[in-house]
């Protein structure tokens, strides 16, 4: 975990200042403070299965007040892509959804459409008619121009950079488009 | 100073934030200041790339920097999420290692030379000389930062982590009273409203609550996604907290264009879910 994120993790003292400022904290199982801990004593299934590594908002408070300089936000983003490598079962299932279909979206469009966003994260989590007052508000103040986003020209070139990245990550050499996935 | 910038909007300037990108072309082109959108660029990767895998978070933003540098321009967002992706990938791509595996996987050549840039550098009162028309007197203006611009300060090279002042001083430049007050660079919630929008309830709660008592009349915001949970979550803090604030919060932009002597139609003052057009109709300011 130390090499991977960078970070000096056991030099850690238990302050308790990333957690101090931390403006989630009250909403997570182990603060900031508790995953370094837990971290040092090799808890590992505690930290990789906590809801923590989900709904840390990455604001780097913590980072830019640990007195020892150690990047605390980096350290829980490690912990959250080595969740995901492992496939162990989100602490926040609601934010891990979200987030893949954000990427999904990213993956297949090149940008990003907010209402399309919405509706796959409400189907997906099975809330059809969830935020429609959000997006009531939305279309009322003419704040989604476009029911169905047009396709960039640099989307299938983001698509390839997954792919490669994919490929990369599998330990594979990467594949020739229209071999997987396509 | 330079002014003309390679412009990448980014998703949400062409829907939900519409007005942003839109006042933000209006300023900069009355100030002299040359927008050119950058061509075929795609998603800065937002939230969803580093939340969930490190290589996309470089590889996904860093895409847009190889069309920038071939463009020749420094380049200028107006969204803080996308400001922070494009800058954390340039820092990353300062590994030599890291730069190689990128070229590797773009097939492209890539000196890393981009420089990038908010849109309140490239807006810093400090160099750019302001022609007011309507001074913004009268006005008490929370100028909101949040967490993307500032940090990681080594980083993003932005301005004071703790206490920015950049569009403090710009709106002190428009005639407005920037006031003093503590929520400055706390965050909104970022990208939670959807899936945990009681976080973002109870955050962006404690920052209005902050402004209303530093008396302010609005709040001045330079990123998308924060003025989205400032302004679209007041509703629930009344239901939630029972604090109905009503307190506009505007794109910075949207100021600067009110004082450069543009309408509040051609800045889109309408487009917010709380309305600001009463409250500047009563300082005579709209």
């Amino acid at each position: 975990m130390e090499e991977e994120s960078g970070q000096s993790i056991f030099q850690c003292y238990q302050c308790g200042k990333c957690t101090a400022g931390c403006p989630v904290s009250y909403a997570m199982d182990l603060n900031p403070r508790q995953i370094m801990r837990a971290i040092q004593l090799g808890l590992k299934d505690d930290v990789l299965s906590s809801s923590a590594i989900w709904v840390c908002l990455s604001c780097q408070t913590c980072s830019a007040r640990c007195p020892i300089e150690i990047d605390i936000a980096r350290v829980l983003e490690t912990l959250r892509h080595q969740a995901v490598r492992e496939k162990v079962k989100p602490g926040d299932k609601h934010i891990e959804t979200f987030q893949r279909i954000f990427l999904g979206m990213i993956e297949n469009r090149g940008r990003v459409h907010e209402l399309e966003l919405g509706l796959r994260y409400n189907v997906a989590s099975k809330d059809p008619l969830g935020h429609s007052s959000l997006a009531v508000g939305m279309l009322k103040k003419g704040k989604i121009s476009k029911i169905r986003p047009g396709r960039v020209k640099g989307a299938s070139e983001v698509k390839e950079l997954f792919r490669k990245v994919r490929s990369l990550e599998a330990g594979a050499a990467p594949q020739e488009p229209g071999e997987k996935g396509e | 100073m330079e002014t003309v910038y390679s412009y990448y909007p980014g998703c949400t300037q062409l829907s939900s934030a519409k007005e942003y990108d839109v006042s933000a072309r209006l300023v900069c082109e009355k100030l002299g200041i040359e927008l050119r959108e950058l061509p075929d660029w795609t998603c800065c990767g937002a939230s969803a790339a580093h939340t969930l895998d490190e290589t996309l978070s470089v590889v996904v933003p860093a895409r847009n920097l190889v069309i920038a540098e071939k463009e020749g321009l420094p380049l200028a967002t107006a969204c803080a999420m996308c400001f922070s992706r494009l800058k954390i990938a340039a820092h990353e791509l300062g590994d030599a290692e890291k730069l190689d595996q990128f070229k590797e996987i773009t097939g492209k050549d890539f000196g890393n030379s981009v420089e990038i840039v908010h849109l309140l550098q490239a807006l810093d009162s400090e160099e750019v000389s302001y022609p007011v028309e309507r001074p913004l007197q009268g006005l008490k203006v929370a100028c909101y930062y949040g967490c993307l611009l500032t940090r990681p300060r080594e980083t993003v090279g932005f301005d004071d982590e703790e206490n920015p002042h950049k569009m403090d001083s710009l709106m002190a430049a428009l005639g407005a009273e920037a006031v003093d007050w503590a929520f400055k660079t706390e965050c909104c919630g970022a990208s939670l409203p959807f899936s945990r929008p009681d976080i973002v309830v109870k955050l962006a709660h404690r920052i209005l609550r902050n402004a209303k008592q530093a008396g302010a009349d609005c709040v001045a915001v330079a990123c998308p996604m924060c003025h989205s949970n400032l302004d679209t979550t007041q509703d629930d803090m009344k239901k939630t907290y029972g604090d109905d604030f009503e307190l506009p919060i505007l794109y910075f932009t949207q100021l600067v264009g009110l004082a450069l002597g543009y309408s509040s139609h051609e800045l889109g003052l309408e487009k917010h879910f709380v309305d600001p057009r009463p409250m500047l109709k009563s300082k005579e300011l709209g």
